[in-house]
């Protein structure tokens, strides 16, 4: 590999550099994960819970197709047009059609990470619809022109007086305004508040869709899920195709798991079950409920060796937990979902050519898959990831050198037994206090960021012979 | 319509022969909900649990996650308590659902008595008129509902939309007070939707309040009121 790395590399040397950053995810990692643990501390069954949401999420996924026209069928019959997108495009181009078609000037949205995953603001905005964004974090994110670096708390790397400055430089905010959190979060309120009024659409994503009823299930904690699916006449939702769940006793289930795994909390402040639109007789709520199913590459993953990836449920405890997550942040996987969850799902939806190193961003440590509500095996989706990127001839000439080396040895004892004797000599005569500060030629790589250990005088099986003698 | 349904439809049936499931899942052909029955048998249990204990549950919990919770001895007390509410924050108009819906007989005559102007909040049907009446009722200093259930084991509140029963009430004000009919408390969220999973399909819009509304996003600081409510209320009523 090069010196200057991949771009992985670059952006996480970035991120690493920055002391700041490095603290708030210390502190926003730490504090979600030690809330994850307590809350299923104190949970009876936890673990029984966790294999039956295993069950539930692997079920419904190898009956995929029945729930999802299930789904339709229910959700159309209580008065809910469903849209069949296929791709990014045939979903904001529906999106952006409806808001032709209506005469509508202004979005109100609340988070989802399938609008981000298909550029829907950008395509709404050249329909020329404002689009705002209502999820605090992500209202600073669209004001700052910035990316997401968390599914959870998408400014985790923002301080507040970051927040402050921007505030008062774009949005006019006086010194009052942004002097503490509370003062920003009345600040907010007061300014998206007024969006919410005046809004012609309300865009959210969905957390679940429940095939039995037809109803989506909108999970939040701030209240901008409730106040985008109600004020403005016109709701649209974007679904991603495994979203679905089979009955509300499962729903039951994925619930009780989501919010412990994401914020340590038993239940969101809001989780919202939408049925259709407003009927007959209500007061309030949309005229028109839109339902847009996303696939996007999902269909492709599923019919492959990634398919369990497709149960997540995006609670994003694999971020908080995974070791190169709390060093490097978000920003550094240039990917819409971040961490393992991410470094799996996105060369699994757009091809491992479009980010080769993605799944090396991992140490395999397992923590993810012990962190997973649905258990999913993280290690082995990556280490299957690693291999497709060999076979299609993306490794970098010097692994792939190296692994030729390795098993010209490896198949050979006297060689290996040679090589393994020289490089113990080698190391050793090298170390200092038993480490090596530097390895030569394309091994320097290692020894960027760390020591080298010089390798023990015996091999195992020479300390094993001289122990068996008597 | 149909033909892209169908050909997404098609596309996700061929991958599933193909896909790489957790072991076991071929053999699910029940939904998992039926091979579990046994830990469906526990929740539901809990379900005969005693009233009492389950509103010491709900008001423990709720108030954890900053919540308020009264329980009146007597029906008379709910005017004194709302009473209470209300002129700690000055108000003078609220949003209400309809009293029916309540809980709480001669709602509407003791909010009268005490001053306080009821806003109903109908949207209508013209869409000219729509933003000018969610405009109109935004100063409303409090929302005043019932509840469908309460959930003891989070402090939930459950609160289902239909006719007299609007969204708005629990969610524009920056106060929000829910009365909850003795009788419906619940155990737990699987608990309810066991017992009473049908008012999922009888209302489009049902929503499970626990606690104000918070956010976390800016450094982890816990901040409260940024969309919904900043003040969650709950009163428990007595036993006719």
């Amino acid at each position: 590999m090069s010196d200057s790395g991949t771009s992985f590399q670059r952006r996480s040397e970035e991120a690493l550099r920055d002391t700041r950053l490095r603290a708030a995810l210390r502190l926003a990692t730490g504090r979600l994960a030690a809330g994850r643990l307590r809350a299923f501390e104190a949970m009876p069954r936890a673990d029984t819970l966790r294999d039956r949401a295993r069950r539930i999420r692997a079920h419904t996924l190898s009956r995929l197709d029945t729930y999802l026209a299930r789904f339709a069928d229910a959700a159309e019959s209580q008065g809910a047009i469903v849209h069949w997108a296929s791709t990014a495009a045939d979903a904001t181009e529906y999106v952006a059609q409806l808001a032709r078609e209506r005469g509508a000037r202004s979005a109100v949205k609340s988070k989802s990470m399938v609008s981000e995953e298909v550029e829907l603001n950008a395509v709404l905005e050249a329909a020329g619809v404002r689009v705002v964004e209502t999820d605090l974090g992500e209202y600073v994110v669209q004001v700052s022109a910035d990316t997401p670096s968390h599914i959870i708390v998408p400014i985790v790397h923002r301080s507040r007086e970051d927040v402050a400055v921007l505030f008062r430089d774009k949005l006019g905010a006086l010194d009052e305004d942004v002097a503490d959190v509370p003062a920003i979060t009345a600040f907010t309120r007061r300014l998206l508040r007024q969006e919410f009024l005046q809004a012609d659409i309300g865009i959210s994503g969905a957390n679940f869709a429940v095939a039995e009823t037809g109803s989506i299930c909108l999970v939040t904690n701030e209240g901008n899920g409730r106040l985008t699916t109600t004020c403005p006449r016109l709701h649209i939702a974007l679904v991603g195709i495994e979203r679905v769940v089979p009955t509300l006793e499962d729903l039951g289930v994925m619930l009780q798991l989501l919010a412990r795994s994401a914020t340590g909390q038993k239940l969101s402040v809001y989780t919202s079950l939408i049925t259709g639109p407003r009927r007959a007789g209500e007061p309030d709520g949309p005229e028109e409920l839109h339902i847009v199913l996303v696939d996007n590459g999902r269909s492709s993953i599923l019919g492959g060796e990634l398919a369990e990836i497709l149960a997540c449920i995006r609670c994003g405890a694999c971020l908080n937990i995974c070791p190169v997550y709390q060093h490097v942040g978000g920003h550094a996987y240039a990917s819409v979902y971040p961490g393992p969850i991410g470094s799996v799902f996105t060369p699994g939806t757009r091809g491992i050519a479009t980010c080769p190193e993605l799944p090396h961003a991992s140490t395999l440590c397992g923590a993810c898959r012990d962190a997973c509500p649905v258990r999913i095996d993280i290690p082995r989706l990556l280490l299957q990831l690693r291999q497709d990127g060999r076979k299609a001839g993306l490794a970098p000439v010097w692994l792939r050198a190296g692994v030729a080396l390795y098993g010209l040895a490896a198949s050979r004892p006297w060689l290996y037994r040679a090589s393994a004797r020289a490089a113990r000599f080698a190391t050793r005569l090298a170390a200092s206090d038993g480490w090596l500060p530097r390895l030569p030629g394309p091994l320097s790589g290692w020894t960027r960021h760390r020591d080298f250990p010089a390798l023990a005088a015996r091999s195992f099986v020479e300390t094993r012979r001289a122990r068996r003698r008597p | 319509m149909t033909v892209q349904r169908d050909r997404m439809l098609e596309r996700i049936a061929a991958a599933i022969k193909k896909a790489r499931l957790p072991e076991g899942t071929s053999e699910h052909a029940q939904p998992p909900s039926v091979t579990t029955a046994r830990a469906n048998e526990e929740d539901r249990h809990g379900a005969h649990a005693d009233q009492r204990d389950l509103a010491e549950g709900f008001a423990r919990e709720l108030a954890a996650v900053g919540g308020h919770v009264y329980r009146p001895a007597a029906m008379e007390e709910v005017a004194v308590i709302v009473g209470r509410i209300l002129r700690a924050k000055g108000a003078t108009r609220v949003i209400a659902w309809d009293e029916e819906w309540l809980g709480w007989p001669g709602a509407y005559r003791s909010l009268g008595a005490m001053g306080i102007e009821i806003a109903h909040c109908d949207v209508g049907s013209d869409s000219q008129q729509r933003k000018p009446k969610l405009k109109s009722v935004e100063s409303a200093a409090a929302g005043i509902t019932g509840a469908a259930a309460a959930l003891a084991d989070s402090g939930t509140l459950v609160i289902a939309s239909g006719p007299g029963r609007g969204r708005l009430a629990s969610l524009l004000p920056p106060v929000h007070v829910a009365i909850v009919a003795p009788r419906t408390l619940y155990p737990s969220l699987p608990a309810f939707l066991a017992a009473h999973g049908d008012i999922v399909e009888s209302c489009s819009n049902v929503v499970l309040v626990t606690g104000p509304s918070r956010t976390a996003d800016i450094e982890m600081t816990l901040s409260l009121g940024v969309h919904g409510p900043k003040e969650v209320h709950a009163i428990l009523l007595p036993d006719a």
